[in-house]
């Protein structure tokens, strides 16, 4: 799997926790409201229906407690019953006292009208039940037969209550009860959002951190400081490592078996010296085989981009410009460095040192009396030149020059695939090589890295 | 001219230890580190010839030692990785040039005669003396523009005497730079080898100096 990919991958994973743990929320809020809600609801109403009952039985309590026999034997009612609602007319609020013969006497609420009250059986208890006033509004009945002293029926007591009231009442508790729950559960998902963004945060750091490894910013991941993350974050670390381990063995082996294919290669080229044919192509093979590990060898040991500090690059240019003054001493070349003291550029050195000395062994090579090695950095790039006053290259084959694995020209010295080994450096670093003719009248190598 | 070449790959060391005695250089061979470390400390070599991945002491430490015990003589180091790192190294350490494995070994000849020649002081490849040239490339004298005839032995001694013209050669110097470590080291030969040559050169441009050894050429004034 690419690298890339599998980074997406790990936020993918961030994402869908988060989304789980909200959804996981989401479903306990709703539950919580409706279960809740319905649960709340019903007490309260059924708290409220109580109340309302004792309210209206110990109204019929004192109504009974005011109705008396008169001494013609007649109901008769002391006084009134003190609450204005039974004084409103159609109120809802009644009461009535009636006997086997009609009702005798009623609240001024109900005015000239009546509600049916059946014949009750003496009872201590009051019978409650609900029903509609002649209007057509709900009402509330608790009513009861009592046989009054110096009586002998019984005599059915009745009062009333607005039961609209209490539906009002239970309405508007609902409705706060409503607010109450949604205001809740949106606290519970809002919660468990900043909990998921909070408390996954740390993984989404363990994310990044994986991200910047595969830049080759960092070496491994540091320890989080949160315990779950912390066993996940080693784990990941020996992964590193192991790769770390598996690039390098890689690379190391590549480079032994070029390194160790040289020396017998050097050995069948010291034995085919005669000039037969089968010599000739024996020598030409050899020097296939040659460029093959010389290219691939540079490619196996470069270190490519990293995290490295800073290096000078007047001090290599001046280290390799010593080193090769002092092979080709007697051609008595004027080699220029006009390299800034202060100019460096973050790389690993031995791919800058290798970069570098094969741009200006090549001028080394061609030029005839003068090189110049300039170098700036431009805002984002490293701009190294190396020009020379050798015969150049022919515009139609400098993109040739340094494509995978060309030598230019035969019988020169070398491999001959120093620039071609430059572009492959170049390229593992991110930047380019341009070959165009130099004002010197020869070659004009030009290195860009970007920074 | 004597010529160490330190080289583990036996067959290798063979072959470059050939191709420089065909072209008239005598040559020591080193395996390992410690044998070259002291052979070069010890012996006046004209050249060296270095692999620098050797076993025991590695080639760098090697030069490095030569260098500390002021040898001066020239040295050709060979690389496998062919890293500039590795190159820079070797400079450092006193290098004069470097050829990447696998070579040609009539390149390496081509270096050592050009390394011997400049350490010499000798900017062409064309020696002359009087009358007397040496054609480095060639191997051949030629007095007036006539080849020389002479045998390997004897283009040796001549050939050290014209890259040290004008000074006084001991026969001790002569010996220890035209025979191998393990040659005949019979000193009269010398003087058998030195009056062949005489006889061969049209001119008496070969002198004895009684005690001292022999000159080629007018012995120059000291400045």
């Amino acid at each position: 799997m690419d690298k890339a990919s599998s980074s997406v991958a790990l936020v993918k994973r961030t994402r869908s926790i988060r989304a789980r743990l909200l959804s996981i929320a989401l479903v306990w809020a709703v539950a919580l409201a409706l279960g809740g809600g319905w649960a709340l609801s019903y007490a309260f109403r059924t708290t409220a229906e109580r109340a309302f009952d004792a309210r209206l039985t110990s109204l019929l309590f004192v109504v009974v407690g005011l109705v008396e026999l008169d001494e013609r034997g007649e109901l008769r009612v002391e006084r009134g019953i003190g609450d204005p609602q039974f004084e409103r007319v159609y109120s809802g609020w009644y009461w009535l006292v009636r006997d086997e013969e009609g009702v005798k006497l009623r609240s001024r609420s109900l005015w000239d009208l009546s509600f049916t009250v059946p014949t009750l059986s003496v009872s201590a208890n009051p019978t409650l039940w609900s029903e509609r006033d002649p209007l057509g509004r709900p009402i509330r009945i608790a009513a009861q037969s009592v046989v009054l002293s110096g009586a002998t029926r019984p005599v059915t007591f009745a009062v009333t209550g607005d039961l609209e009231a209490l539906h009002e009442e239970t309405r508007r508790f609902d409705w706060v009860l409503r607010i109450a729950l949604a205001a809740l559960g949106l606290g519970l998902v809002l919660a468990v959002f900043l909990q998921a963004r909070y408390g996954l945060r740390p993984l989404q750091e363990v994310a990044h951190q994986v991200e910047r490894v595969r830049k080759r910013e960092a070496q491994r991941l540091e320890e989080s400081g949160t315990r779950e993350l912390d066993m996940l974050i080693e784990e990941i670390n020996s992964l590193i490592e192991h790769n770390r381990r598996l690039v390098e063995r890689a690379r190391a082996s590549a480079g032994d078996l070029a390194h160790a294919l040289k020396t017998p290669l050097a050995i069948m080229q010291s034995a085919t010296t005669q000039d037969s044919p089968l010599a000739r192509e024996q020598r030409e093979q050899i020097a296939a085989m040659e460029r093959i590990i010389t290219r691939h060898l540079a490619r196996a040991s470069a270190a490519g981009p990293g995290n490295h500090p800073p290096v000078p690059i007047a001090s290599i240019v001046s280290q390799l410009i010593r080193g090769l003054n002092r092979i080709h001493a007697e051609r008595g070349l004027n080699v220029e460095s006009r390299v800034a003291e202060d100019l460096s550029y973050a790389a690993d050195r031995q791919d800058l040192e290798e970069m570098i000395g094969n741009l200006i062994e090549n001028a080394y090579k061609w030029a005839r009396h003068k090189i110049v090695v300039g170098a700036h950095r431009t805002e984002n790039r490293l701009v190294l030149a190396v020009e020379d006053d050798g015969p150049g290259i022919p515009e139609t084959r400098a993109e040739l020059a340094t494509e995978r694995g060309t030598r230019l020209d035969e019988s020169a010295p070398g491999s001959g695939l120093g620039l071609s080994i430059v572009r492959d450096l170049a390229e593992i670093h991110g930047g380019t090589v341009k070959l165009e003719p130099s004002p010197l009248g020869g070659l004009r190598a030009e290195l860009q890295l970007p920074t | 001219m004597r010529v160490l070449v330190v080289e583990d790959e036996v067959k290798l060391a063979q072959r470059v230890c050939d191709a420089l005695n065909a072209a008239g250089f005598v040559t020591d061979v080193a395996h390992d580190g410690k044998e070259a470390q002291f052979l070069g400390e010890t012996e006046p070599y004209d050249a060296a010839v270095l692999d620098l991945g050797l076993p025991g002491i590695d080639g760098l430490s090697v030069l490095e030692h030569w260098r500390a015990a002021q040898r001066k003589m020239p040295v050709l180091i060979l690389t496998a990785r062919g890293r500039w790192h590795e190159k820079l190294a070797g400079f450092d350490a006193g290098a004069d040039d470097y050829l990447t494995k696998p070579f040609e070994t009539e390149e390496v000849v081509v270096r050592i005669k050009a390394l011997i020649r400049r350490s010499t002081g000798h900017a062409s490849p064309i020696l002359e003396c009087g009358r007397l040239r040496l054609d480095v490339n060639a191997a051949r004298f030629t007095y007036d523009g006539e080849p020389i005839d002479l045998t390997a032995q004897e283009y040796r001694i001549l050939s050290f005497l014209m890259h040290h013209t004008g000074r006084v050669v001991s026969r001790t110097e002569l010996m220890e730079h035209v025979y191998s470590r393990d040659g005949d080291s019979d000193s009269n030969v010398i003087d058998v080898l030195i009056g062949r040559i005489r006889k061969k050169l049209p001119e008496p441009m070969l002198e004895t100096v009684r005690g001292q050894g022999f000159v080629l050429g007018r012995p120059r004034e000291a400045h």
